[in-house]
């Protein structure tokens, strides 16, 4: 590590040192991010719902393929399939063939049923019992809508221009398609000419949307979710139980038209609503209890292609059947600083306050994290 | 595979080709009417629907071709979807979908350079 990296570490250790005096604090150099508070709506919120982080999702590029996926959720004597991960447009593989771009656009600067029908994501998720014996199966079903979305790529007429510059200085040069060819060797050399003018399309237009990404990244929006879920406790489809379910909410606010932070900058705020969830016992080891909760938060983001700062908190309100509610707050710094061109600091600072335990005692955990990256985590992404 | 010939009608009116682009993408089209050199018959944004030449005599033996490029906005785009429909009249002389088969995923953006040969009769 060069010096000024080792400087800039002992700055940022410094600076945030006193913020430890108030928590019990950890230290490690695991990555920073498992600090930061999750404040968006999950792209599949079935996933979600089940807790899972599946490996394989599968995204159905056309219907066949969709009912395939479907009916291999369920074998021939009506028993879920577990490991079953779908995530779904279901407007764009319906009808996206026949929209154009210019449909698409049609009243940007209004709400557009295509847009939302457009933007719709829906997933579905099975997940087996927790061991051999356990036969149950709990499905989730999960929806999520960006009703308005100030960042959609599709409505940026400096992305659209950039794309469409890349595009005319390359159709507008004759080809000659590859059935032209007189022979192989002919029609070989015409497919590496346009294998050869498609490379530079994606190139040249990766550029523009690398640029689009960079002036989108915190534009406000809104955006939904919902995902409930069902259990069935020997497996089978025709006996599925109510399990609960989670609703989303997230409004983002770029500060479009304020200079200096509209494209260094954005506010999210985020409430959430978990109904019927079963959480494990800590007095009673396999045994679970059925807990209602609420969450609303904030999270502050802003920085450029240097350094990028996340302010976040959250508060939850718990409400477990027969048992003392509970009000807690998670809150969360983060930082990343660029140490050169592929190195970056991260180092977030995190804690809980306010939760009361069994003895009901109000308690308060912290703890901070650094470590460096090739790829900053907190900048210019949505 | 050899460039596909269709055959115009001498009486009818002068072809048109409909160039669309669909999944509301970025396409960008150029089409040429080669003698054997290229002509440019018209360039722009998709989607359009013009004549190919000026008279129908014209265009007997002549190779016309079309690049057309689709561009997406974001990543996530699974799949892309484009149609070249040639009508003369009422008539449907010649039609191609892509990708084909349809379905298949879209693993970059696409340049798409196809042609037909004109027999007119």
């Amino acid at each position: 590590m060069n010096a000024p990296a080792r400087r800039a570490i002992v700055f940022i250790f410094v600076v945030l040192h006193p913020t430890l005096a108030w928590a019990e604090a950890k230290v490690n150099n695991e990555s920073a991010q498992a600090q930061s508070i999750d404040l968006s709506v999950p792209e599949s919120p079935a996933f979600t719902a089940l807790g899972l982080s599946p490996q394989s999702v599968t995204r159905p590029a056309s219907t066949q393929e969709l009912a395939a996926t479907v009916l291999n959720g369920v074998d021939k004597n009506g028993n879920f399939q577990s490991g079953l991960a779908l995530d779904v447009a279901p407007y764009q593989l319906l009808f996206g063939d026949t929209v154009s771009l210019k449909q698409y656009q049609q009243g940007a600067d209004s709400p557009s049923l295509t847009r939302i029908l457009w933007r719709s994501q829906t997933s579905a998720a099975t997940a087996k019992g927790t061991n051999d014996a356990d036969k149950s199966v709990r499905l989730a079903l999960g929806i999520r809508v960006t009703p308005w979305d100030r960042g959609d790529p599709r409505l940026d007429g400096e992305l659209e221009a950039c794309l469409r510059k890349v595009a005319r200085s390359i159709v507008q040069t004759p080809l000659l398609p590859e059935s032209e060819g007189k022979d192989e060797a002919e029609r070989s050399e015409f497919r590496r000419r346009i294998n050869e003018a498609q490379q530079k399309l994606r190139t040249e237009s990766q550029t523009c949307r690398d640029e689009a990404q960079k002036r989108l990244w915190n534009n406000s929006s809104w955006a939904l979710g919902a995902a409930p879920s069902w259990i069935s406790t020997d497996g089978s489809v025709d006996r599925m139980n109510w399990d609960g379910g989670i609703l989303w909410t997230s409004i983002a606010y770029g500060f479009e038209d304020v200079p200096g932070l509209q494209d260094a900058a954005q506010l999210i705020l985020h409430g959430r609503y978990r109904g019927n969830e079963q959480v494990p016992d800590p007095k009673n080891k396999g045994k679970f209890f059925e807990q209602n909760s609420v969450a609303g938060g904030a999270r502050l983001r802003f920085g450029n292609d240097k350094f990028a700062v996340s302010i976040e908190a959250l508060r939850i309100f718990e409400d477990p059947v027969h048992r003392r509610s509970s009000e807690s707050t998670r809150a969360s710094i983060g930082v990343d600083i660029r140490l050169s061109k592929e190195l970056w600091l991260e180092v977030s600072v995190g804690g809980e306050g306010g939760r009361r335990d069994g003895n009901n005692q109000a308690f308060v955990l912290g703890s901070f994290k650094w470590g460096t990256t090739k790829e900053p985590k907190l900048t210019i992404t949505k | 595979m050899q460039t596909p010939q269709i055959n115009v009608d001498r009486n009818g009116p002068v072809p048109t080709i409909e160039l669309r682009v669909g999944q509301a993408h970025v396409g960008e089209f150029a089409t040429y009417l080669w003698t054997p050199t290229p002509t440019l018959v018209k360039a722009g944004p998709t989607d359009d629907v013009f004549n190919i030449g000026p008279s129908v005599q014209n265009l007997h033996g002549r190779l016309f071709t079309w690049n057309l490029g689709i561009q997406y906005q974001a990543d996530g785009s699974k799949t892309y979807s484009a149609t070249a429909v040639i009508t003369q009249g009422e008539g449907t002389l010649y039609e191609e979908h892509y990708p084909d088969p349809p379905g298949q995923p879209m693993d970059g953006d696409v340049l798409i350079v196809r042609g037909v040969r004109f027999h007119v009769a």
